[in-house]
């Protein structure tokens, strides 16, 4: 066979058809069960206010929930890291002291940037003190990023003291979780078509999906993931690359604890509380393996919206919080074990 | 002096353990005048006896290499349906037949965990985590919103009377505590869940029945978790479907504080007891000191962390 019958065999259609990865095809069964049960779903209001509740709650939360399932571990801080640095975020914005107040009367854009700063800082610290734990001690990550989880709860507890921070009258910052660039006017209602918040979401991933496939670092991960030994013995330093993973982790996760504390214009500290277990949900949906090494960014995303989907459209034909529930377990389960079988069909 | 060394080399962890419990005991009974007084030290093991049932379910998942997240809401799902049956008669005859009810149901949830980590091949925390959701999601569906209360006497005095003067809970979790202990240490069973643990594959081929071995494992997480959802409803006098949110978690830092290794195979009951010990007597004493509810649950992070740093085996990584 020639090279270039080769080539064309290789553009054909069902050739992008295996390229699909079939969560795709869930996502999609999905919606369309959904708007057959409800006429209001497949709305553009609606589909805009999904990929809104993905992007400010467990869309980029599954990001980093994927990076740490990529290197055989899990990540439970990520709850904790959302909720402390959206209430750093809030904190630093209505902060009453002299040198806060001022910057805030002459600056407002300046503290903003401040706030932005601390809160992913704060992300970082938290990521770097998993990270660092987890890469000289044999500690599960279990056990270390549970008690990370709760060290964070104490943080954002302390911080808030007891009440729900609220921040008012600074609109650049409101604009990050409730702000869109392109607006569009449906009878009524005003709505947004590119969300801030979905575009920071698409700017982590497609960045993560570069550092994964592109870069020297996504390749240890995976090759942490899928032989930790192996990886050691051919030279790669594993302690650095561990440590990165949950260092990126956090930063990642105060991204979702800015976009929480903007979309809802006030902090408490059971925001964002639990989220840790749906961003692991969503990147196993999407085809992460707890033994690491599998799955891409792009396919994290995937689960993210399948999750998002699901929690909006058992609400949407009123089905109760318990149904949901049970929903996403089902899901989770049936996902999953497709996948593994269909795995262990094709290498055994 | 070798030979000794020989002796004391296995136990050195249980022994650094029990170290590192000493020095908590011993610095709450300084700095807390209120601490060491008989009624304080019941009810610091009536708390650990609770803590501890729920630990050693979930060890036995761990020492086969696998893991139990679904514990918290087999509580609320059995406390849920004793509160269903005990509404019915408010008799006897109904209060035998919700325990023999949720103790069905435990293990019906524990042969689920089972089937999915045997014939579906899920990684346990995935197929737990489900199942965990599936479970609450009933017991939320069960309550419609109501919370069960106002048990019969009989029924209180699993969680609160007293045996010549000991508080049940700490006798059933003692008898629980004696019974796993045996299995583990003195029947094929025991030493079928070691094998399977530490390999499964070489148990698979000397001929240990790893399937089995796996669905009783689990099985019996979800049944012990069944009896600590007994003696928790009659404690707490009360069903709701809220409760156990953190019981998973709070089990599974007692048992790897007590040196039950995450990869299987590793790891005995008195470390369980041990760190069940070390989680409560901390909140305890934090409690006893006045430190400000927000900063004990970060506290008790920190210790888990540290705790779990004390074993050799987990101390330093080179790879």
């Amino acid at each position: 066979m020639n090279s270039q019958s080769l080539r064309s065999r290789r553009e054909t259609l069902a050739h992008y058809y295996h390229k699909v990865p079939a969560t795709v095809f869930l996502l999609f069964g999905m919606i369309l069960f959904f708007s057959l049960l409800s006429d209001k779903y497949f709305t553009v209001s609606n589909i805009m206010n999904v990929i809104v509740q993905c992007s400010s709650g467990v869309g980029i939360v599954a990001l980093a929930s994927y990076l740490a399932i990529c290197s055989t571990g899990v990540d439970l801080s990520l709850g904790g890291i959302v909720s402390l640095s959206g209430m750093i975020t809030a904190k630093i914005l209505t902060w009453d002291i002299p040198l806060f107040s001022q910057i805030r009367n002459n600056n407002p854009v300046f503290l903003l940037l401040i706030a932005v700063t601390a809160a992913i800082a704060a992300g970082a610290a938290i990521g770097s003190m998993n990270g660092l734990i987890l890469a000289r001690t044999k500690i599960p990550s279990f056990i270390v990023t549970l008690g990370m989880y709760k060290i964070c709860e104490t943080f954002s507890r302390v911080i808030a003291g007891g009440t729900t921070i609220r921040i008012n009258g600074l609109p650049l910052f409101e604009f990050i979780g409730n702000g869109s660039l392109l607006n569009v006017q449906i009878g009524r209602r005003s709505i947004g078509l590119l969300p801030i918040s979905m575009i920071i979401m698409l700017l982590l991933y497609i960045f993560f999906s570069f550092v994964m496939k592109k870069t020297r670092f996504g390749t240890y991960v995976y090759a942490i993931g899928g032989n930790n030994e192996s990886a050691a013995l051919s030279g790669i330093n594993t302690v650095l690359t561990r440590y990165r993973v949950f260092l990126y982790g956090g930063m990642i996760a105060a991204f979702t604890g800015i976009i929480f504390t903007s979309r809802l214009t006030s902090a408490s500290a059971q925001n964002g509380l639990g989220l840790e277990f749906d961003g692991i949900a969503a990147a196993v949906v999407g085809g992460a393996a707890m033994s690491g090494g599998r799955s891409t960014p792009g396919r994290t995303l995937i689960g993210a919206l399948i999750i998002s989907v699901m929690k909006n459209g058992f609400n949407m034909i009123g089905m109760s919080n318990s149904i949901q529930m049970i929903a996403i377990g089902c899901v989770l389960i049936a996902v999953v074990s497709v996948d593994t079988l269909r795995n262990r069909r094709r290498f055994v | 002096m070798k030979k000794y060394w020989g002796l004391l080399k296995p136990r050195l962890d249980t022994l650094s353990r029990l170290t590192a419990l000493a020095i908590i005991f011993l610095s709450l009974v300084i700095v807390s005048p209120s601490f060491a007084s008989a009624a304080n030290i019941i009810n610091v093991l009536r708390i650990t006896s609770l803590t501890l049932m729920m630990a050693i379910g979930v060890a036995l998942c761990m020492l086969v290499g696998g893991i139990d997240l679904s514990i918290g809401a087999t509580i609320a799902l059995t406390s849920i349906l004793f509160g269903k049956f005990f509404q019915v008669g408010q008799s006897t005859a109904s209060m035998i037949m919700g325990i023999t009810g949720m103790l069905a149901v435990s293990i019906l949830i524990g042969l689920v965990n089972g089937f999915c980590i045997v014939f579906l091949h899920l990684p346990p925390f995935l197929a737990t985590f489900g199942v965990q959701q599936i479970v609450r999601g009933l017991a939320y569906l069960l309550t419609s919103g109501l919370v069960y209360s106002n048990f019969t006497e009989d029924f209180r005095f699993i969680g609160g009377g007293q045996l010549f003067g000991i508080p049940m809970p700490i006798i059933i979790a003692v008898i629980l505590l004696l019974i796993i202990s045996f299995t583990l240490n003195k029947t094929t069973f025991g030493y079928r869940v070691y094998a399977v643990g530490s390999n499964r594959e070489s148990a698979r081929y000397s001929g240990i029945p790893v399937n089995k071995t796996l669905i009783t494992t689990y099985v019996l997480s979800s049944l012990i978790a069944g009896i600590a959802g007994i003696v928790y409803t009659s404690r707490l006098n009360a069903a709701e479907p809220t409760i156990g949110a953190e019981f998973a978690q709070t089990a599974i830092a007692a048992a790897a504080i007590g040196g039950i290794s995450f990869r299987g195979g590793n790891g005995n009951v008195l470390g369980v007891v041990i760190g069940a010990l070390i989680l409560t007597l901390v909140s305890n004493g934090m409690t006893l000191l006045g430190v400000d509810s927000n900063w004990q649950v970060g506290i008790s992070g920190v210790v888990i962390i540290l705790s779990v740093l004390v074993d050799r085996n987990a101390s330093v990584r080179k790879t």
